[in-house]
């Protein structure tokens, strides 16, 4: 069995960033792969781009054994980004052919339609930095694209979850912009042709998916891009009410989809910069994505598929005089078969945190010099004589310990940009702190104080302590069966979960 | 290994070493070579010489319990060598001292009463350090690797 992730448009991207990363605390419930497939027309825009890099970065991190652990337990392979606009298409009447819809008397009737339902501007456009925020366009462009359906990428997709027992897919789209709002059904669509189906003619895949409902603005174009074709926030709600319109009246959902999550807010965030597409679009990662990826976790970690209810989350601050609207660990939804999220992630960010801060640090001074390994007790112990490692002698072993830290890097730029960049809301799930000098490992906040609420209580993981514990640690080692850099990763990890 | 471990450890280092050292080599050996200036008895000296290397002891246990301290709160900070071998030239320093000020003078027959003195504080620093040392510096001494195979 196997995960398909499907990331339609920029914020699909972005909600498989947050599945990435959130996936590495292993939420999920058992360790099978995870395939990611990104749907943009824009393959140059940067919010896919981070995705891709993040993907990349989880991949090399997770070459090294983790044990027990939980952590970083599902492999993520990613596909090359498929793009609906075909080869040399530049825009959409490159894509209808109009010259010949407009010229070929036989098709005059068709071109003159063609003509009255897309503007002059909508049909010269170039595509390459996606619809902006067009999902006519899209739908046509998706549409046209069915022959996807031929293309070897999709057909390879579609055997390998065919011939996968019980393989679970889920889709990533935003419904108030261009590409997610028009390929969510188109993608929808393909899946219940080509999937092996039930007597009722619904896919044996169980297919979940997440549309994304407004949660951000950006100010309006600059002069010179004011002219231009551009996904204008004015028409997000307008977008939004047609798209959802559209998909209840056609149905096609219904057929295809198992579940489906609406995730929104009613306060739009304010991007700082306007872009058309391309790699300038790299918008802040949003918190709204995160409970997008955690719809994800929720569907594949489900065992029951019969409840056909619609349970709603929402939330209101229960203290109305607290004036801070702020989102709290007790806001994340548990999603997890065993344990919870909260514990999980918790532990998962301490780990990282103690990772890039004290133990690269340290591996990197044995690497560089033997006389430091004294120094280090938990180094001579745990990974030398217990996970016959040497970093200063084995430079591919040191490579992959420093995937994990460029890992870490990403993972905590992300929540960077969760907490600090909303304006609208106070994400009190990480400390401020971290990023007070600029760059989070430069900061000097103890392990016990990185997630909030910070627990005051009389033993805290301060990193003196942390050390301490890492030293004592070798006295549990005849009670594992680990080798290799598990060891280690397991002593990090049960220290930073307690 | 807790500040109790420690202390019962090095305590036991203390008590062997002065045994040997003081009691056993003084009663042993020095009883019958030992001339202490005019007017002092043997029994005198011996009970000196016992002391001297009693308050040398200390000082070298001294040591030891501030090197346990340093390396109880160790967490991978640099200059932990140069904290070590300055505890080490510490406890020499007070070896010398202790034999210079406190060992009752004799005119012949001391043997290696002056030597026991001096190296007793360094002996037990160091024996501390690398048998019952904070684990976070337990290979810092020399042949620290060694002992914890």
């Amino acid at each position: 069995m196997s995960y398909y992730m499907i990331g339609i448009g920029g914020t699909g991207a972005k909600c498989l960033e947050a599945f990435i990363h959130l996936c590495g605390a292993g939420l999920l419930k058992d360790s099978q792969p995870v395939k990611i497939v990104y749907v943009d027309a824009d393959v140059s825009c940067g919010n896919l781009q981070r995705t891709q890099k993040a993907a990349d970065l989880y991949a090399k991190a997770q070459k090294i054994g983790y044990g027990d652990t939980g952590i970083l337990k599902n492999a993520i392979t990613t596909c090359a980004p498929w793009t609906p606009v075909p080869e040399n298409c530049v825009n959409i009447d490159d894509v209808f052919q109009r010259t010949s819809l407009v010229n070929k008397e036989k098709y005059k009737d068709l071109g003159m339609l063609y003509d009255a339902l897309f503007t002059e501007q909508e049909r010269v456009t170039p595509l390459d930095k996606g619809f902006r925020g067009h999902p006519a366009i899209g739908a046509a462009v998706m549409s046209q694209a069915m022959i996807a359906e031929q293309s070897e990428q999709w057909k390879e997709l579609e055997q390998q979850i065919n011939t996968d027992k019980d393989a679970r897919v889920f889709l990533f789209a935003s419904v108030f912009g261009g590409t997610g709002a028009a390929g969510f059904p188109t993608i929808a669509k393909i899946l219940k042709n080509n999937l092996k189906k039930d007597e009722n003619g619904k896919p044996l895949t169980k297919i979940g998916g997440a549309l994304i409902l407004p949660y951000f603005q950006f100010p309006s174009a600059p002069n010179e891009e004011e002219q231009q074709m551009q996904a204008k926030v004015a028409d997000f709600m307008l977008n939004t009410k047609s798209a959802l319109d559209y998909y209840d009246k056609s149905g096609l959902l219904g057929d295809v989809f198992n579940n489906i999550y609406l995730v929104g807010d009613n306060d739009l965030t304010e991007m700082k910069e306007f872009s058309l597409g391309s790699n300038s679009q790299k918008n802040d990662a949003h918190f709204i994505e995160l409970y997008a990826a955690l719809a994800a976790f929720d569907f594949f970690n489900k065992t029951d598929f019969s409840e056909v209810t619609t349970p709603m989350i929402a939330r209101g601050d229960e203290d109305v005089s607290d004036t801070t609207d702020k989102v709290t660990w007790d806001d994340i939804p548990n999603v997890c078969l065993d344990g919870n999220v909260k514990d999980k992630l918790a532990a998962y960010i301490r780990f990282l945190y103690a990772y890039k801060n004290c133990i690269l640090i340290n591996l990197a001074k044995c690497a560089a010099s033997e006389t430091e390994k004294r120094n280090v007790t938990w180094y001579k112990d745990l990974v030398e004589k217990a996970g016959k490692i040497d970093v200063y002698h084995d430079r591919e072993i040191m490579d992959a310990f420093n995937a994990l830290g460029d890992y870490a890097d990403s993972f905590f730029d992300w929540w960077r940009q969760i907490i600090l960049a909303n304006d609208k809301r106070y994400i009190e799930l990480l400390n401020k702190q971290l990023w007070e000098s600029g760059l989070w490992e430069k900061t000097r906040l103890d392990i016990y104080q990185v997630v909030l609420p910070i627990k005051e209580r009389k033993e805290k993981l301060t990193y003196q302590a942390f050390w301490k514990a890492l030293c004592n640690h070798t006295g549990k080692l005849k009670t594992i069966n680990a080798g290799g850099s598990e060891i280690l990763m397991r002593a990090v990890y049960e220290i930073c979960k307690n | 290994m807790s500040w109790g471990k420690f202390l019962v450890g090095a305590l036991v280092l203390f008590i062997v070493f002065w045994l040997l050292f003081f009691f056993g080599y003084g009663n042993l050996v020095l009883a019958d070579s030992v001339v202490p200036v005019e007017g002092m008895e043997v029994d005198e000296w011996l009970a000196g010489f016992r002391m001297c290397g009693g308050i040398s002891g200390i000082l070298g246990f001294i040591c030891a319990a501030i090197w346990f301290y340093i390396g109880d709160g160790f967490a991978g900070e640099g200059g932990i060598s140069v904290k070590y071998y300055g505890l080490l030239i510490a406890s020499f320093v007070f070896g010398v001292a202790a034999n210079f000020l406190l060992i009752p003078a004799s005119q012949e027959g001391s043997g290696f009463a002056s030597l026991f003195v001096i190296i007793f504080p360094m002996l037990l620093y160091y024996l501390s350090s690398l048998i019952v040392s904070a684990p976070q510096v337990k290979y810092i001494p020399p042949l620290g690797e060694v002992i914890h195979k």
